[in-house]
């Protein structure tokens, strides 16, 4: 008798208790089930144990907050909600955070510009569009900017005030093409390098812009750069030199040593036209010394206004700024590595001390431009938002216990 | 279920939603205060969404279980599942900024992506597979009924050898009968064989059928395990019998073929159903965590 598949044939082979019983691929998918909710919750249930959020944090904090990271309600706060940001008292607790501007209209919250949970970044910098959330369209109680109102970008950044303006007032000559290219001088002979300190207050620039304490060049002084090359001789017969200062302190100083001159040589009395007093000589000397100095020797750097003589001539005022960019914190240890030139490229050329000598922004942008391969063209890489010239001191408030018991 | 022209819908839809959630990112990527995250508000919009379809692909489970519910037509919710679960993923990317940056995120994104990829590879699986279960193996049974339909068709050869051995009543005999099949053989049993092929057949029988019979997939070295090799086989045996027991000799072979049948379709039924051990519990956990990080993440 042949095999046949009847239906009735078929039907007699089925065990009808078969849907009752677990076969191991339905099973398996249970256990697997069950042991994958189980572990995934034992695995928050360690750290819950422990009292541990690190599972939760969207990211990892910076190096300074570390030690909070197991906590999230030191920052974000028990009142915390939907759509609740870390609030602003929370920062104050232990940062000081001076205002921006007094003419800004709002000031917005500190994780608005300082945006955590994104790792080993630098916090303080904070984002550009924490900026650009009033400089892209800049409006001011006062309802005039102090600065451009249009700025969304740094190739959008306008021209530097300072380079902007076509000569600067310094009060002094002085011939850089001179001294550069005919005496070829290095930068370095007159302008110190960076590495040299400046002074503490020259670390705040006027809108609060700390800078590192090797950003500045040093302003050269006539002691420390000048005077080898342009010694303030009075007179052949004198081996003193006159004091770099102003001529009321100069006139007494030149008296003083024609004076004690004459009393130690007596015989130059009456010699080449001189007078025979010793009161007369000192005054025809005095006369033909300041009058060397006035119209020679200090005239080559300094202008003056002297109606009634050299005691009480007017030095008009110096300007050097300590600070060329004060609003913004440009670091020259930074830019160690370019020559001078590349940057201050008419130092070279220019012949008279009121041309402005600051490379413009397009001499920046060929480094610090938008993309992968830039310097870095974001706002805080030049500015500083908060005004620390008004910064308050933070009184410490825990004590190391208190602090280690956070990330025990 | 097959990817044809019905579900065009819902692919324009899927499509059409994606569009949407990249062309909402752009502006957002470019111009929200410190760029995409989880949670800003259309972070927290591209999450809700998210979690919602995944929520949704994982209720089929929950509406296979109660199939008397009358909540949308099984189909609907089937196509639902495909769809929308392969989209939450691109819209769960959106909602994290291509970014898992915690521990919990971590463990979320690599859930979302494996059960994502592994719900694709099933659904390609449930494409294919079942088309080709329908061209090879034509004597498909319940899968769960293989072991207790192995056993019959063991019963089966053995009445059938019983039959052909059966004249000297002290043989013993080699099965018992207990299926209808095998007690209608057992009682048609006329044989021609003489002694010789008889005990022959007896050898061939419990040194290569039974033990191919009793473990089919652990047998690959048999030559019953293969059409050909088992056709020749049956060849031979026929050559050296009496032309009276060729039909019965056929009836083996046929018990063979169907035994060779059931390893195929055990093998693609493991393949058709295997992927769900690892996106079922997956998809499981995926949803407890997923929701665990949305209350957290809520709170915080």
């Amino acid at each position: 008798m042949a095999r046949i598949r009847t239906t009735k044939n078929l039907g007699q082979r089925v065990d009808r208790t078969y849907l009752k019983r677990l076969y191991p691929i339905p099973l398996w998918r249970r256990i697997l089930t069950v042991a994958g909710v189980l572990v995934a919750l034992l695995w928050l249930g360690i750290y819950a144990v422990a009292r541990n959020q690190t599972p939760y944090t969207s990211g990892a904090l910076t190096p300074a907050h570390a030690f909070l990271g197991k906590k999230c309600a030191v920052c974000h706060g028990d009142s915390a909600g939907i759509g609740k940001k870390v609030d602003d008292r929370q920062c104050a607790a232990c940062h000081d955070g001076p205002v921006h501007q007094a003419s800004a209209t709002f000031n917005p919250a500190c994780v608005s510009c300082h945006v955590e949970h994104r790792g080993d970044v630098r916090l303080s910098a904070g984002i550009d569009a924490g900026c650009l959330q009033c400089h892209a369209n800049l409006h001011t109680k006062t309802g005039v900017p102090a600065v451009a109102a249009k700025i969304d970008s740094f190739a959008n950044h306008p021209e530097f005030a300072k380079k902007a303006s076509s000569k600067d007032a310094t009060g002094l000559r002085f011939n850089h093409q001179k001294h550069v290219g005919e005496l070829s001088q290095k930068c370095a002979d007159c302008h110190a390098p960076a590495e040299t300190a400046q002074p503490a207050s020259q670390h705040l620039s006027k809108g609060g812009g700390r800078v590192s304490s090797h950003a500045l060049i040093t302003i050269p002084t006539y002691a420390g750069v000048c005077l080898p090359c342009h010694a303030l001789t009075i007179d052949d017969k004198l081996t003193e030199l006159a004091p770099h200062d102003k001529p009321e302190v100069v006139h007494p100083f030149v008296q003083a040593q024609f004076t004690q001159y004459i009393a130690a040589h007596p015989g130059d009395l009456g010699k080449d036209g001189a007078p025979g007093s010793a009161k007369a000589w000192v005054d025809f000397k005095v006369a033909a010394a300041e009058k060397k100095l006035l119209e020679e020797t200090c005239t080559r750097c300094h202008t003056f206004t002297a109606p009634q003589g050299f005691a009480t001539a007017a030095v008009t005022p110096t300007a050097i700024p300590a600070r060329w960019f004060t609003k913004g914190s440009f670091d020259h240890s930074a830019h160690k590595e370019l020559t001078c030139a590349s940057c201050h490229a008419k130092a070279a050329t220019s012949t008279v001390a009121a041309d402005v000598l600051l490379p413009g922004i397009g001499v920046c942008r060929q480094c610090h431009a938008a993309g992968s391969a830039s310097a870095g063209a974001s706002c805080s890489t030049c500015h500083i938002y908060h005004d620390w010239s008004k910064e308050k001191p933070v009184e410490g408030k825990y004590v190391i216990d208190q602090v280690s018991r956070l990330n025990p | 279920m097959r990817i044809d022209q019905s579900h065009r819908p819902w692919a324009v839809a899927t499509v059409s939603i994606l569009l949407v959630a990249l062309l909402a990112y752009i502006p957002y990527q470019l111009f929200y205060p410190g760029g995409p995250a989880g949670n800003t508000w259309p972070g927290l919009c591209y999450g809700v969404l998210g979690y919602g379809m995944m929520l949704f692909a994982g209720l089929l489970g929950a509406r296979k279980r109660v199939p008397l519910w009358r909540i949308g037509r099984a189909q609907v919710w089937m196509r639902g599942h495909l769809w929308l679960g392969a989209l939450s993923l691109p819209i769960l990317l959106l909602h994290a900024g291509f970014r898992a940056r915690g521990p919990l995120t971590l463990v979320l994104a690599i859930l979302l992506t494996v059960v994502v990829l592994s719900g694709i590879t099933g659904a390609l699986l449930q494409h294919f597979i079942p088309k080709r279960m329908t061209q090879v193996v034509h004597l498909e049974t319940i899968y769960e009924q293989i072991p207790h339909v192995r056993e019959m068709l063991f019963e089966e050869a053995g009445a059938i050898v019983d039959s052909l051995c059966a004249v000297p009543a002290n043989l013993p005999a080699v099965a018992s009968h207990s299926t209808p099949a095998a007690v209608a053989v057992a009682e048609d049993s006329p044989s021609d064989l003489t002694e010789v092929q008889r005990a022959n057949l007896l050898h061939v029988y419990r040194s290569g059928m039974v033990p191919f019979l009793r473990d089919p997939e652990g047998n690959r070295s048999s030559p019953l395990s293969s059409r050909a090799k088992a056709s020749a086989w049956f060849d031979a045996l026929r050559r050296q019998s009496p032309p009276s027991v060729h039909e019965a000799l056929s009836d083996l072979e046929s018990i063979f073929e169907e035994e060779r049948q059931l390893i195929i379709q055990r093998k693609l039924y493991l393949l058709l159903h295997g992927w769900l051990l690892v996106h079922v519990p997956l998809s499981v956990t995926l949803l407890v965590l997923g929701g665990i990080h949305a209350f957290v993440a809520i709170h915080y």
